[in-house]
C-alpha cells in the first residue's frame, strides 16, 4: 500500500498554475438552451510583483472571458473547458449573474448546479442583469482589477444589510411563504466632460422581484427604498424631507434601522404590523429651516416618519397587487408566528396575499446634526423659524 | 501501567455520541421534525441514559468486569452468543463509521483519490493508535477533543450574527409524530454511549460519569444542530448531504476569511479517527473477551482493520445507502442499547459476585 | 554496548574467572562487597583485557612495583617516576605530569618526604607516620593492588609507594586549571545568572551545591567507559524525587557497558526508555539554575566529566518549550512568549506542509485575493511546488548547518548576506517563489523560538515527512501525519512519566506551568509526575496584597 503512494502518483494534484479561477459566472438563456459566460482573472498580468514574465503593458486585459452554450449548465461548462488550458475551478466564484431572460422562464435549474457541487459556495452573491448577463461581465470596470470585484463589491456593500447570497435565493425557493428579490444592475457610461473619456460601468439599477422563481418586476426608487426598509434590509438608507416652512430640503441619513413584521388574527383575518425604527443624523440642510430653534427637529421627524410609511405603503402596493410577490416574507411570518392558520391558508395564499392589510409604523429619531446646528452659509435673518 | 482515568472515559462516551452524528443528521431530522431537533435530542438522550441506567444495573452487581465479562461469565452459553452479537454490531458500526470519514474525505477534500486507499490509511491509523494500548488512545482523545469543542464554539460564536432566531419557530410544527420520527433517528446514533460500559469496568465508569458523558454530548449536538437550523434554516438542511459543514461554510468574518470548512474539517478529523479506533478496540475486546486463551486482543486489530474496510466498502455501495440504513439502524440499537440489557438484568437481577 | 575493541595490556594472563567487574566501578562499596562481586562468575569477557595484573596485589619490593608500572606505562612519556632516596627506605612518586598540580606536589608531597620534619627527627619514618604527620594534602587515600594504583595515577592523583610496603598512598592533587566559569554558548537569556557549566565534573557539582543547600541533595557516582572510566554523577533531592525513578535510573547506569563516555550524549542514548524515538527523552542543559529548578521539581540529573552538558529527565514534552527566562521575568510577559512559542512551534512543524497542500490540493482554502497574488508569484516557476518547498527546505537546512561551522568574525555577515541574496537572486530568476522564501523563512525562524536545541532539531526533521504526506495528500496527508506524531508521543514515555503529561493524562493543576506561566505565588504545587511525594512547594496566602 505504501509503495502504491509512491508508485501512482497524487491523485488530485492541481499545481495553482494549471487552474484557472472563475471569479464570475453569468447566465443566460439562448433559445431553449443555456448560455454560460465565465470571467477568469490573469494572474500574469495583475501581478505588481515587478517580476519577468508579468508583461505589464498598458491596455492589456487584466481578465478573460469566454461564453459557451449547452443544454444544461453543466454540459455548458463543459464546452467552455474544452477551450482553456487550465482547469476551471469554481471555489472563488463570488458572483452570479442570471440575465433577465432566464430570469422570466425560472431560475431553479440553476440553483441545484451551485449547491451540489462542494467546491461551489453558496455563499457567492446572486443579482439580476438587465438585458444581457454577459454584458455586466465586459465592462471596463477601471476601478477594480476586474469587474467581478466591482460587482462583488456593489453587491456586498451598495446593496442591503444582508446581501442577497445564492443560500438566502434557496431558501426563498424552498420554503413556502417567501419569495427571492434580489438586486438589480444594467451596465452604464461614465459621465465625465469629455466623450472620448467614458468608460462602461455597472450601477445598481433597483431590485428584481420574483415570484416563485420567476422574475415579476423591478422596483426602483422609493418603492425600491420602502422594499428594503419593510424588509429591515436597508443599508444607511437616505431620505430627503421638505421643512414645512421654508425653501429648500433636508437630508437625513439612518445608520441604525430596525424593521420587524408581526402578524395578529382579527376576525379571522391576518393582521400585518411592520414597526420600523430609524436612528439617523442630517447630513445636509440645503434649505433655510433652522433646526436647532424650539420644535423643528420634532417636525422633521414626523415628517421623516411619514416620508418612509409612504415608501414602505409604495413597495406594498406594487408586490401586493402588481407583482403578487412576497419578498418580505408575509407568508413565512404566518408560518411561523400562527402556524395553525397558515396551515388552512396555504393552499390559497396567492389570493389572500392581495387582500391583506399592513399597518406601517415607524419611529425616527434623529440624534445629531453633525458639526453644524442652523443651517450655514445663510445669514440669521434669512432663517424661517 | 496507567489505566484509562476517569475524564478520558467521559470524553470517550461523549466523543461517541457526538463525532458521527453530526455528519449526516441533521439533516434526516430536518426531514422528518423541521426545526424540533433541539427537543429531539435530549429525548433520544434520555433514551439513551436509560439503557446507561440498565446495563449499570448489571455491572454494579459484579465489581471488576465489564459488561462483556459479565455476559461470558454469569450467563454462559447465552451470554458467548450475546457477546459475539455485540462484536458484529460493533463491527457495523465502525464500518459504517469508516464509509462516512471516507464519503466525506472524498468530497470534500480528495475527490480523485481512490476511497480504498483513504479507508486503508485510516484503519491503518485507528489500529496503530489501538495497538498501544488503550492508554494512548485515550490521551489522544483527551488531546483532541478540547480542540475540536473550541471549533465548535469558535464556529457558532462567529456564525452568530447569521443566526435567523425566527427559524426555530414554529414550534412542534410536525407535531408528536415528528417528535417520535426525530428521536428514533437520532436514538440510533446516541445510543452507541453505551460503550463505555463495555470495555470499562466499574473502576473506570459508573452511571454518574456515564451521564455526564452523555450529558456533554447532548450538549455538543445540541450546539451544532440548533446552530445549523439557525444558521440555514430547516428547509436546507434538510436537503444537504452534509449540513454541518456547509454550516462552517457560511462563516463569514471579514472580506478575506471566509473560508474556514477545510480547516475545521482537519481539526475533527483526528476525533473520528479515533472513533474508529476504539470501534476496532471494541471488537477486539470483545474477541479477548471471548477467546482469551486463543488471542489477545492487540492481535486482532489489523486483521479487523481490513476487514472493516473491506465490509465498509461492500456493505455500503453507494453514499446514499447510509443514510437510508439510518431509519433502520435504530433497531439495532434499540436491541443492543435496550433490549439485552434489560434482558440481561432480569436473568442476573438475583445473582451477585462476593464482595471485592 | 557488547564491541568493545580489545586492546591486549602488555602482562596479560588469560585468566577468564577473574573477568568480573572491576572494583573501582564502585567506590563506595565496602571491601567485602568488592570481593564477593569479583567472586560472582560474570561470563562476560568484557573486561578480560584488563587482565589479571589488575588483581595484583603491591610487592614488598619497591624495584618490582616499580618495574610493574614502568612496564604498563610503556611510552607513555608523561608518566613521571620520581625515585626519592631516604637514608631508611625510598619512596616512589608517581604521576602524569599535566594532570597534577605540581606546586602543591612539590610543596605537601615531595617537601615531607626529603626533609626532616624538625619537629619529631627520631621518628621512624613508615607510611602511616608520613601520612598522619607528614603530608598536607586533604584527600589521600589508600590502594593496595597494582589496578588500584594505576586508576588513581589516571585520575590525576599522585601515588606514593614506599619500599617495603604492601600498600601505597594516592593523593588527590588534581590540577583544575581549566575553561573558567563563563557564560554559556548555547543557552543565552536576557535575565538570568551567566554561569554555565564547565568540562570539570567536580565544579560542576559545586555549581550546583551552591544553588541547592541541603543535604538532601544526593550526588551518587559513577565510574563508566571502559577505556575513558569517566565519571558519572547523579544528582537528586533525596524525599522528593521519586524512589522508583532513581532506582530505574541507577540501574540502568549500571548496566551500561561502553568503552568510551566521551559526552553525555552517549549516556542519553543508553539511558532512554525508547531508543527509536526521534523525541528526546531526556533533556539537557549548560545552566546551573535550570538543572537546579529540574532538580527542585522532582527530578534527578546526570552529570559527566569532561562535559558541560548535564541530563535531566524524566521530562515532558511542554518543557521542550520552556525557558529558564519565563520564570524569571514577570508573568504576564512570560504568557505572551509562551504562547507565542506554542504558536510559532506549529509554525514550525506544519507551514511548510500546509502550504504546499493548499497550494497543490486545496486552493480554495485561499482567500480569493491571496490565491491570486500566490498564482500571479508562480507563473513563471518551473518546478512543483513540492519541489520548490524541498529546495528551499534543505538549502535553508544547509545554511543553518554551515552558518555553525562558520568563524565567528566573518559568520553574521556570511550568512545574512547570503541568504538575502540566494533568496532574492533565486527569486528574481524565477527559479523560486517570492511565497515559498516568505514561507521557508518564517518556518526557520520559528523552529529557532523552540528553546531547546535537541526538539528543535526534532520538529525540524519531522516536517519533511509532513511535506512529502501534504504532496501526495493534502490536508488529510497533513491530518494523518499530526495523527501518528500524536500516538507517537502518546505512547512515549521518559522513566515511567507519560510524555504529554499535564495535558494527556490531564490533571487540573499542571496547565499553571504549561499553557501559561502562573504567577510564583500561585504555583504553590510540584507536578505530580515526579512530585508525588512531596507535592506543596509553599504555603498558602503568598500574593502580595495591601492586607498581607
Amino acid at each position: 500500500m505504501a509503495a502504491s503512494l509512491f508508485l501512482s502518483g497524487c491523485w488530485d494534484r492541481r499545481e495553482i498554475n494549471d487552474v484557472a479561477f472563475v471569479v464570475a459566472t453569468a447566465i443566460d438563456k439562448a433559445g431553449p438552451r443555456y448560455r454560460v459566460m465565465v470571467q477568469i482573472p490573469l494572474p500574469g498580468q495583475m501581478g505588481t510583483l515587478g517580476q519577468s514574465g508579468g508583461g505589464g503593458t498598458s491596455g492589456t486585459k487584466t481578465f478573460y472571458v469566454d461564453s459557451a452554450v449547452g443544454d444544461t449548465i453543466r454540459e455548458a461548462n463543459s464546452e467552455l473547458q474544452l477551450a482553456m488550458s487550465r482547469r476551471m475551478s469554481f471555489a472563488h466564484m463570488r458572483v452570479l449573474l442570471i440575465g433577465e431572460d432566464l430570469a422570466r422562464v425560472g431560475i431553479s435549474p440553476v440553483i441545484d448546479v451551485n449547491a451540489r457541487i462542494p467546491q461551489n459556495r453558496l455563499t457567492a452573491f446572486m443579482l439580476v442583469v438587465k438585458g444581457q448577463g454577459g454584458s455586466v461581465l465586459n465592462a471596463d470596470a477601471p476601478m477594480e482589477r476586474y469587474p467581478a470585484e466591482m460587482i462583488r463589491e456593489l453587491a456586498g456593500t451598495q446593496t442591503m444589510k444582508n446581501p442577497r447570497r445564492i443560500r438566502d435565493v434557496l431558501h426563498a425557493l424552498i420554503s413556502d411563504g417567501l419569495d427571492p428579490v434580489l438586486p438589480a444592475i444594467s451596465v452604464v457610461k461614465t459621465e465625465p466632460e469629455g466623450e472620448h473619456d467614458a468608460v462602461s460601468t455597472i450601477r445598481v439599477a433597483g431590485y428584481a422581484v420574483f415570484r416563485g422563481d420567476r422574475l415579476a418586476g423591478y422596483l426602483e426608487g422609493g418603492a425600491a427604498e420602502g422594499l428594503l426598509w419593510a424588509m429591515n434590509q436597508a443599508k444607511n438608507p437616505v431620505i430627503t424631507v421638505k421643512p414645512p416652512k421654508g425653501e429648500g430640503k433636508i437630508t437625513i441619513q439612518f445608520p441604525q434601522t430596525d424593521a420587524s413584521l408581526r402578524v395578529r388574527m382579527r376576525q379571522g383575518q391576518p393582521v400585518y404590523s411592520l414597526r420600523i425604527r430609524a436612528t439617523g443624523a442630517v447630513i445636509e440642510n440645503e434649505s433655510n429651516y433652522d433646526l436647532a430653534a424650539g420644535e423643528n427637529m420634532e417636525v422633521i421627524e414626523r415628517t421623516a416618519k411619514r416620508v418612509i410609511e409612504q415608501e414602505v405603503y409604495q413597495a406594498l402596493a406594487a408586490l401586493q397587487h402588481r407583482f403578487h410577490a412576497d419578498p418580505i416574507g408575509y407568508g413565512d411570518a404566518l408560518h411561523r408566528q400562527q402556524y395553525a392558520v397558515w396551515r388552512k391558508l396555504r393552499t390559497h395564499w396567492d389570493e389572500v396575499y392581495t387582500k391583506v392589510h399592513t399597518v406601517v409604523d415607524a419611529e425616527v429619531q434623529v440624534e445629531n446634526t453633525g458639526n453644524v446646528r442652523e443651517p450655514m452659509g445663510i445669514p440669521r435673518k434669512e432663517l424661517t423659524e | 501501567m496507567e489505566k484509562v482515568s476517569r475524564r478520558q472515559a467521559i470524553l470517550i462516551g461523549s466523543s461517541y455520541m457526538f463525532i458521527v452524528t453530526i455528519i449526516n443528521l441533521p439533516a434526516q431530522v430536518a426531514q422528518v421534525d423541521k426545526q424540533g431537533a433541539w427537543y429531539d435530542i435530549p429525548t433520544a438522550a434520555a433514551a439513551a441514559a436509560l439503557s446507561l441506567c440498565l446495563i449499570w444495573a448489571v455491572m454494579r452487581r459484579f465489581p471488576d468486569q465489564d459488561y462483556l465479562a459479565v455476559l461470558v461469565n454469569h450467563l454462559k452459553l447465552a451470554g458467548r452468543m450475546l457477546v459475539l452479537l455485540y462484536m458484529f454490531f460493533f463491527f457495523l458500526i465502525s464500518s459504517r463509521d469508516l464509509r462516512l470519514l471516507v464519503d466525506i474525505v472524498s468530497v470534500s477534500l480528495l475527490p480523485q483519490t481512490p476511497t480504498l486507499l483513504i479507508g486503508s490509511l485510516v484503519v491503518f491509523s485507528g489500529a496503530m493508535a489501538v495497538r498501544a494500548g488503550i492508554e494512548v488512545a485515550s490521551r489522544m482523545a483527551e488531546l483532541f477533543y478540547p480542540v475540536l469543542a473550541y471549533a465548535v464554539v469558535f464556529m457558532l460564536v462567529c456564525l452568530t450574527k447569521d443566526f435567523h432566531w425566527d427559524f426555530l419557530q414554529p414550534v412542534f410544527e410536525n407535531g408528536w409524530q415528528g417528535w417520535l420520527r426525530g428521536s428514533w433517528v437520532l436514538f440510533g446514533y446516541l445510543g452507541e454511549v453505551i460503550v463505555l460500559p463495555l470495555i470499562f469496568t466499574d473502576r473506570t465508569f459508573d452511571l454518574k460519569r456515564g451521564l455526564v458523558a452523555l450529558g456533554i454530548g447532548t450538549l455538543m449536538l445540541e450546539l451544532s444542530f440548533v446552530g445549523t437550523t439557525l444558521v440555514l434554516g430547516s428547509e436546507i438542511t434538510a436537503r444537504l448531504m452534509y449540513p454541518v459543514y456547509e454550516q462552517v461554510r457560511q462563516i463569514i468574518i471579514t472580506d478575506f476569511l471566509d473560508r474556514f470548512d477545510l480547516f475545521i474539517i482537519s481539526l475533527w478529523m483526528p476525533m473520528m479517527f479515533l472513533k474508529i479506533a476504539f470501534d476496532l478496540y471494541v471488537v477486539c475486546h470483545a474477541g479477548e473477551t471471548l477467546f482469551h486463551r486463543v488471542a489477545p486482543g492487540r492481535h486482532l486489530t489489523f486483521p479487523v482493520g481490513l476487514l472493516t474496510v473491506a465490509s465498509s466498502m461492500w456493505l455500503f455501495r453507494r453514499s446514499v445507502d447510509v443514510i437510508r440504513l439510518n431509519w433502520n439502524w435504530t433497531v439495532f440499537t434499540l436491541v443492543f442499547a435496550l433490549v439485552i440489557p434489560a434482558c440481561s438484568l432480569v436473568l442476573l437481577l438475583f445473582r451477585r459476585a462476593p464482595a471485592r | 554496548m557488547n564491541k568493545t575493541t580489545r586492546l591486549r595490556p602488555l602482562t596479560r594472563r588469560q585468566d577468564p574467572a577473574s573477568a568480573s567487574r572491576s572494583p573501582e566501578d564502585d567506590p563506595g562499596k565496602t571491601p567485602q562487597q568488592h570481593a564477593s562481586q569479583a567472586q560472582a562468575p560474570s561470563g562476560q569477557g568484557q573486561e578480560a583485557e584488563r587482565g589479571a595484573w589488575e588483581e595484583r596485589p603491591l610487592a614488598p619490593r619497591l624495584s618490582e612495583n616499580e618495574a610493574a608500572l614502568r612496564e604498563l606505562f610503556c611510552d607513555c612519556s608523561d608518566v613521571v617516576f620520581r625515585k626519592v632516596r631516604v637514608p631508611d627506605t625510598e619512596w616512589l612518586i608517581v604521576y602524569i605530569d599535566g594532570l597534577v598540580k605540581t606546586d602543591d606536589l612539590h610543596m605537601h608531597a615531595l617537601y615531607p618526604l626529603l626533609f626532616e620534619d624538625p619537629e619529631h627527627p627520631d621518628v621512624v619514618r613508615s607510611l602511616d607516620t608520613v601520612l598522619q604527620m607528614g603530608l598536607s594534602v586533604s584527600q589521600v587515600l589508600e590502594v593496595h593492588t597494582l589496578g588500584e594504583a594505576v586508576e588513581r595515577i589516571l585520575s590525576a592523583h599522585a601515588v606514593l609507594l614506599m619500599d617495603g610496603q604492601t600498600k601505597g598512598l594516592a593523593l588527590n592533587i588534581v590540577n583544575t586549571n581549566r575553561r573558567q566559569v563563563a557564560e554559556p554558548l548555547s543557552e543565552t537569556v536576557i535575565r538570568g545568572p551567566r554561569e554555565g557549566f564547565t568540562e570539570v565534573l567536580r565544579t560542576n557539582t559545586a555549581l550546583l551545591r551552591q544553588r541547592i543547600r541541603t543535604p538532601n541533595l544526593k550526588m551518587v557516582p559513577f565510574t563508566i567507559g571502559t577505556q575513558t572510566r569517566t565519571q558519572v554523577v547523579l544528582a537528586y533531592i533525596e524525599g522528593l524525587a521519586d524512589k522508583k525513578v532513581i532506582a530505574e535510573v541507577t540501574q540502568r547506569l549500571k548496566n551500561i557497558r561502553l568503552d568510551a563516555v566521551l559526552e553525555s550524549g552517549y549516556l542519553e542514548e543508553l539511558l532512554r526508555d525508547s531508543p527509536r524515538s526521534p523525541f528526546p527523552q531526556m533533556q539537557y542543559s549548560e545552566r546551573p539554575d535550570t538543572v537546579a529548578a529540574q532538580l527542585l521539581e522532582g527530578r534527578f540529573a546526570v552529570f559527566t566529566d569532561g562535559t558541560p552538558f548535564v541530563l535531566t529527565g524524566p521530562i515532558t514534552f511542554w518543557q521542550m518549550l520552556q525557558s529558564s527566562e519565563d520564570y524569571y521575568e514577570q508573568f504576564w510577559m512570560s504568557n505572551a512568549i509562551r504562547w507565542l512559542r506554542f504558536g510559532f512551534f506549529l509554525i514550525a512543524l506544519l507551514l511548510p506542509a500546509f502550504y504546499i497542500a493548499t497550494i497543490t490540493y486545496h486552493q480554495d482554502m485561499i482567500p480569493t485575493s491571496l490565491v491570486l497574488t500566490v498564482a500571479a508569484a508562480r507563473e513563471t516557476i518551473p518546478f512543483p511546488a513540492l519541489i520548490e518547498a524541498l529546495i528551499m527546505e534543505i538549502s535553508f537546512e544547509a545554511l543553518r548547518e554551515a552558518s555553525i561551522r562558520l568563524p565567528r568574525t566573518v559568520g553574521q555577515a556570511v550568512s545574512i548576506l547570503g541568504a538575502l541574496v540566494i533568496g532574492q537572486a533565486a527569486v528574481q530568476a524565477g527559479i523560486v517563489s517570492a511565497p515559498m522564501v516568505i514561507v521557508v523563512a518564517l518556518t526557520g525562524i520559528a523552529s529557532f523560538t523552540i528553546p531547546k536545541f535537541n526538539a528543535a532539531i526534532t520538529i525540524r526533521m519531522l516536517r519533511f515527512p509532513l511535506m512529502l504526506l501534504a504532496a501526495v495528500l493534502g490536508l488529510f496527508g497533513i491530518v494523518l501525519g499530526v495523527f501518528w506524531i500524536a500516538v507517537h508521543l502518546c505512547s512515549l514515555r521518559s522513566f515511567g512519566v507519560p510524555y504529554l503529561a499535564g495535558v494527556a493524562p490531564y490533571r487540573p493543576g499542571e496547565l499553571k506551568d504549561i499553557l501559561v506561566r502562573a504567577p510564583w505565588w500561585h504555583m504553590d504545587a510540584r507536578p505530580w509526575s515526579y512530585a508525588k511525594a512531596n507535592r506543596r512547594r509553599m504555603p498558602d496566602g503568598l500574593r502580595p496584597s495591601p492586607r498581607r
